[in-house]
């Protein structure tokens, strides 16, 4: 018998004062695990937004922050709508109807337009072309796929793709209708259009989005900018994204066209970095006041030092309490059971048990306490991400499940419960380090 | 005579009074116990039995004096080798017999072979408890066997390490009659199988009676005399 199992042998000799210390560290570790984790989960959903194939958004004037959130995560408010002639700026004469190139047509690879603020059911609408799936990419560098149907066809302006937490949620399949509200999902009923598209996940908020044909949303009532007084409405000429005629209704023409915002990869230019041709573009954008040009990465960058890191910090110094709470437990559980205890201390030394080796069981018994609860409260903390995982993936279109993990910070939870039980069972070790075994073995005489 | 297992020589030891002052509670001239020698110390409450035994077993120090155990001068060891040389060569039972109340019966013995230089030896362990008629009650928690089992197993504990000397204070105090003339003849036929020396000390002149050699504190401890007058 060695010293774990004297120690283990102390831990079982007192079941339910050993079990509440156990469980109460449990908790405050599940807790501050399952915060580390969701955090990390955060910072990555944050960080996969910023990585999907575009380098840069314009839009209306405002808060660059705003326009970010809106556009990649798809939450907030949009600001406001920029003109459709300013977003032909960045195309090629090839796709504008007067032949000529942009103004920043040169500095610009892929742009494509968004329209927002429409609703299906909780579920952002979007308003885009082809381009958005054929052209951008994934998070992760990829192509967009489809678990099935097809992308947007510029010619069917009623088609619809859906992600793949809308398609789970709502349990739409290809070719079921759907028709999404004016500006909030109570709101006015605009006229259907059918699923063409269901992407695979992408664990980014894109599983989140219904992407319809703006050409269908620009139809919709309340979606065309309203022309001046006296001004009557021209006739469309505007090719589609692909250079084919639509049938079907007319679309809306240009004049009383808007997008919420552009989707920028910027052109690489022959001799310049890619960073360099964006930076010139947004200064150029920016200086102008049509609209502002903002840069996802730098934007969420800010937003995780400026809010996420300070909130996740504050979590964790709540939950980091809780476990210091639960380490007084494990103190009070030692102190409470020093009576019991020194009478056992005392028979073993007087057996020829070392005054260390009685130290040294009673930190044991500690330290097993902790790692023991620890370890318990370590799978609770990833049950209970797992357990919200699917609200997770719901709402904020992040993989969170068991596995999710913060492994820097989860690496050194064992040497800090180790250091932890240490300390809080300093005191009653020494007790017992202490303990007076004539006293306690004494009989008459 | 054989070289002792134990041997006291000029053994002095006091204690602080709470209200001033100190007591004399053991003033020895020589003690000496021979090897397999069985012997009954006779004590009133009072004349320095457990002070004596502790003295021996190196968990108090003398104030002044030697105390040789298997001719190991305790008073030359740090606190940490009286320890070892305890749990080598001495084997203790207490009064109530003072087992380890979450261990099993088998554990009890295995926790004291855990104190000794040698390593935990499970086999005999289960023999030792074996030898005391205990081999089916080898997983039993104190609380689940009989006085007089316990009384076994605390006879089995002693024996863990091999001692020299088996030292036993007041082993019958705390039982009744009909069990006391089992302990004495279990702790001597035991210690006299494995050719272990065996102390006793008690207050019952019935217990000492037995003894090949009997010994009144009052008679060679010269402070316990004092007392006594």
């Amino acid at each position: 018998m060695n010293l774990l199992g004297i120690a283990w042998r102390n831990i079982r000799q007192r079941p339910l004062t050993s079990a509440l210390t156990a469980v109460s560290l449990a908790l405050g570790v599940a807790l501050v695990v399952a915060t580390l984790v969701t955090g990390r989960i955060v910072q990555q959903s944050f960080e996969s937004g910023a990585g999907l194939g575009y380098n840069m958004i314009v839009g209306a004037k405002g808060s660059p922050l705003q326009l970010v959130l809106n556009t990649v995560y798809l939450i907030s408010k949009p600001i406001e709508n920029v003109g459709w002639d300013f977003y032909e700026e960045f195309l090629p004469a090839s796709r504008r109807a007067d032949g000529i190139d942009g103004k920043y047509a040169a500095s610009t690879g892929v742009a494509v337009p968004t329209c927002m603020g429409d609703y299906y059911r909780s579920f952002r609408v979007v308003g885009t072309n082809s381009d958005f799936f054929g052209r951008l990419t994934r998070g992760d560098g990829e192509p967009f796929r489809f678990a099935s149907g097809e992308n947007l066809r510029d010619d069917d302006f009623f088609a619809g793709v859906i992600g793949a937490s809308v398609a789970d949620s709502l349990g739409l399949k290809v070719g079921d209708p759907f028709a999404p509200t004016h500006g909030a999902d109570d709101g006015k009923v605009h006229d259907p259009f059918h699923v063409v598209g269901i992407l695979e996940r992408t664990w980014t908020p894109i599983d989140r989005g219904v992407f319809v044909n703006m050409e269908g949303f620009y139809l919709q009532d309340g979606h065309a900018k309203p022309l001046p007084d006296g001004v009557e409405p021209e006739v469309a000429t505007a090719a589609t994204a692909d250079g084919q005629a639509p049938q079907g209704p007319a679309p809306l023409p240009a004049s009383q066209r808007e997008v919420t915002a552009i989707l920028l990869e910027t052109a690489s230019l022959p001799g310049l970095p890619p960073e360099l041709t964006a930076m010139g573009l947004r200064t150029a954008i920016n200086e102008g006041r049509d609209a502002q040009a903002a840069l996802p990465v730098a934007e969420i960058r800010q937003l995780l030092d400026l809010f996420v890191r300070p909130l996740e910090l504050v979590l964790l110094m709540v939950t980091a309490l809780v476990v210091l709470v639960s380490a007084l437990g494990i103190l009070i559980s030692m102190v409470g059971s020093s009576l019991e205890r020194s009478r056992d201390v005392a028979i073993m030394r007087a057996l020829g048990a070392r005054r260390g080796y009685v130290l040294a069981t009673v930190l044991i018994e500690a330290v097993l306490l902790a790692v023991g609860g620890g370890l318990v409260g370590w799978v609770l903390g990833h049950a209970i991400v797992a357990a919200i995982g699917p609200w997770i993936a719901a709402s904020a279109g992040v993989r969170a499940g068991f596995f999710s993990s913060a492994p820097e910070a989860e690496a050194l939870l064992v040497p800090f419960l180790v250091l932890l039980a240490i300390l809080a069972a300093l005191l009653p070790a020494l007790a017992a380090y202490r303990t007076d075994v004539s006293r306690w073995l004494q009989g008459p005489g | 005579m054989s070289t002792p297992v134990i041997q006291l020589e000029k053994v002095r030891k006091s204690f602080a009074m709470p209200g001033g002052g100190r007591v004399d509670v053991l003033d020895i001239e020589a003690f000496a116990v021979a090897p397999g020698e069985h012997l009954a110390l006779e004590g009133q409450s009072g004349s320095g039995k457990s002070t004596l035994l502790n003295v021996i077993s190196g968990i108090t120090r003398p104030d002044t004096g030697r105390v040789v155990i298997d001719g190991i001068d305790l008073a030359r060891l740090d606190e940490a080798r009286r320890d070892r040389v305890r749990a080598d060569k001495l084997g203790m039972v207490f009064q109530s017999f003072n087992l380890l109340p979450g261990f099993t019966a088998l554990e009890n013995v295995l926790v004291a072979m855990a104190f000794g230089s040698g390593r935990p030896d499970r086999s005999r362990a289960m023999e030792l408890l074996g030898a005391v008629d205990l081999g089916h009650r080898l997983h039993h928690r104190p609380a689940e066997l009989s006085t007089g089992q316990q009384q076994r197993v605390a006879v089995a504990r002693a024996l863990a390490n091999r001692p020299r000397v088996v030292l036993a204070d007041e082993p019958t105090a705390s039982i009744d009659a009909a069990h006391q003339q089992q302990v004495i003849d279990l702790l001597r036929t035991t210690c006299t199988d494995h050719g272990v020396a065996l102390v006793v000390v008690t207050h019952a002149p019935e217990v000492s009676a037995q003894f090949p050699r009997r010994l009144r504190l009052e008679d060679f401890n010269r402070a316990a005399a004092v007392h006594r007058r």
